[in-house]
């Protein structure tokens, strides 16, 4: 598995939202896109996970242009975890993971066992087996997004592709989302996530891509480019690295005077 | 299919012939089940039967036609208000909210009140029917246009365009059909009211062909698509994410619910409220997969509407009340009491 994003460019009402930005994930390698708000993370995900199609520029998977595939055909090699959540139709637990299997399936095709084998793997590996029948609304957040997680599972694909899996979090579900990410990509997926928390970005991406007004603006291992300077020039706040057991740790201090 | 769906197909199959045969036996003269079987079995298979004429004609010539565009008409509203809800992702969206029943209303009223004049043809009832088809097709184009006109072809239709571009319309054609009925002075309102708020009185066996085929192709296009649609209720884009060209999708889906959406209100006129409370009912008890709300929709939907026609043509006979009328009667407290239900 290889994903490859070269000089990508999209715009939205003729604005400049995503300017020549590049970047590549390979299999087993937990990638993070961290950036202030409005850098334009979510609008390089939608161009990777096919929502958006780019204006320039090009996103290749396995070398194959990710536009000359179907939207069928993508989704069978890449799973996506949006934003979104689900709203005022209700499906169970069960029923939203099982659409990780759509994309595997033909107009007239049944489910099989082995779809059922695979639905029931992924509620239990994010622990939500037991509660399959659950209404999704009556869910906490965290409860939400390991559904989401276990749809993204049961897609059976080789790339993971999560928008801010851990927004609206408390501490203890945003350490829980991303132990299971990490456990997956150190079972061989490869992940590509916008991340809010810079701290657990720092703590659990093998490399951290930094955006600033829809450009990559630093990229490379945490260690590497989380410094005082990047997060001063980039988020305009003064902060102090501690090294916590390898990963660099910010302790914000505060806004640039 | 599950065995409780299964059982539960079945089980509404069974009320909808019990329905049907309720249908055609009860009204100002009523007619024993058994006779009302007799009677159809025998027209079927070409027999003679000892039963006075005019019940032969009340049975085939009348009733049961009526009754079985009826069945056509709601489990056709029921479906379209199912597509249109997740095609806008929107609980609340019924099948005219696209402009398409002002639009068909306005091509009948025109056709009613004024081409005969114009053109200066006796009306047969059949060119009526053309002109509503004809209104329908004509406001869905305006609706498609002005929905993807802002944002390009290219970029889809987006959910809350669709639904403001279908009121602006609804609204242009509104205008238009009152205009019309203003302008008439004579007769005239009273066959516009018809289909403002729909009914079934022009029933005949010769137009329940096109209605027909089209309600059951729509169920099949519509259930092989029931993942797509399931999809696009998580919204655009968790259906992107597992593979649903949501672009494509939705243009599809958009032709093919004003489609079936025209030829039912040609038939039946803008029968109000069944297109958005079956669903939604449906949807409260069984779920929100489309593989059980569409054919569970369709069956109920049928068998509404038939109890509806049978309360319209009863209750204050012989005169018969607009079907409309009793849709929204019936149906709205039996939707509060749905939404109440539900809270706890």
């Amino acid at each position: 598995m290889k994903l490859k994003v070269d000089s990508l460019f999209w715009s939205a009402g003729g604005k400049n939202i995503v300017s020549d930005a590049s970047l590549d994930v390979q299999a087993g390698e937990f990638v993070g896109i961290i950036g202030p708000n409005g850098s334009g993370k979510s609008s390089l995900l939608k161009c990777v996970y096919r929502l958006n199609k780019q204006d320039k520029g090009i996103i290749k998977l396995n070398e194959n242009n990710i536009w000359d595939l179907s939207a069928k055909e993508f989704a069978r090699l890449a799973a996506a975890v949006p934003q979104e959540m689900p709203g005022q139709f209700d499906f169970t637990v069960r029923e939203i993971a099982a659409m990780g299997r759509y994309p595997h399936k033909n107009l007239m095709d049944r489910d099989t066992q082995h779809d059922n084998d695979l639905i029931n793997n992924a509620l239990n590996y994010v622990g939500m087996l037991e509660k399959s029948e659950r209404m999704f609304s009556s869910l906490s957040g965290g409860e939400k997004q390991r559904t989401l997680i276990a749809r993204a599972i049961a897609q059976d694909t080789s790339l993971l592709i999560l928008d801010e899996p851990t927004s609206h979090l408390d501490i203890y579900f945003q350490i829980q989302i991303m132990d299971l990410i990490k456990s997956l990509s150190i079972s061989g997926l490869a992940s590509l996530v916008v991340m809010h928390d810079l701290n657990l970005a720092a703590k659990y991406c093998d490399k951290i891509y930094v955006m600033n007004k829809g450009m990559i603006y630093a990229s490379g291992k945490p260690s590497e480019i989380i410094t005082p300077e990047l997060i001063s020039s980039v988020y305009k706040v003064s902060a102090e690295i501690i090294n916590n057991s390898g990963s660099p740790h910010i302790i914000f201090i505060g806004i640039n005077k | 299919m599950s065995k409780a769906l299964k059982l539960i197909i079945v089980l509404l199959a069974v009320v909808l012939v019990l329905s049907i045969t309720a249908g055609v036996s009860l009204g100002t003269v009523s007619i024993p089940f058994k006779k009302v079987w007799q009677i159809i079995f025998a027209q079927i298979l070409n027999k003679k039967l000892d039963v006075p004429l005019n019940e032969i004609s009340i049975v085939w010539q009348i009733r049961l036609p009526r009754v079985l565009t009826g069945a056509i008409v709601g489990a056709g509203l029921a479906l379209a208000g199912t597509v249109i809800q997740s095609l806008v992702r929107n609980s609340l969206a019924d099948p005219y909210l696209l402009g398409i029943s002002s639009g068909a209303c306005t091509g009948a009223v025109f056709m009613i009140l004024f081409a005969s004049t114009l053109f200066n043809m006796a009306l047969t009832g059949l060119e009526v029917y053309f002109a509503a088809f004809l209104g329908a097709v004509l406001a869905f184009m305006l609706v498609f246009v002005i929905a993807a006109g802002g944002t390009g072809l290219n970029k889809g239709l987006n959910p809350v365009r669709m639904i403001l571009s279908g009121l602006a319309v609804s609204y242009i054609f509104s205008a238009l059909t009152n205009f019309m009925v203003y302008l008439s002075q004579h007769n005239g309102a009273e066959s516009a009211m018809f289909w403002m708020l729909g009914g079934l009185g022009g029933a005949r066996w010769g137009r329940l062909g096109v209605p027909f085929i089209t309600v059951i192709l729509m169920l099949i296009i519509f259930m092989l698509n029931a993942r797509n649609l399931n999809a696009l209720l998580l919204g655009d884009e968790s259906a992107a994410a597992v593979g649903v060209d949501i672009i494509k999708f939705r243009r599809i889906l958009f032709i093919l619910s004003s489609v079936l959406t025209g030829v039912i209100v040609a038939v039946s006129g803008s029968i109000g409220f069944v297109g958005l409370i079956v669903p939604h009912a449906v949807r409260l008890i069984a779920g929100a997969d489309h593989r059980r709300v569409l054919p569970i929709g369709a069956l109920t939907g049928a068998i509404f509407l038939i109890w509806a026609d049978l309360f319209s043509r009863t209750v204050l006979a012989p005169r018969e009340l607009p079907l409309g009328i009793i849709t929204g009667f019936v149906g709205a407290p039996f939707f509060i009491w749905l939404l109440t239900r539900n809270k706890h």
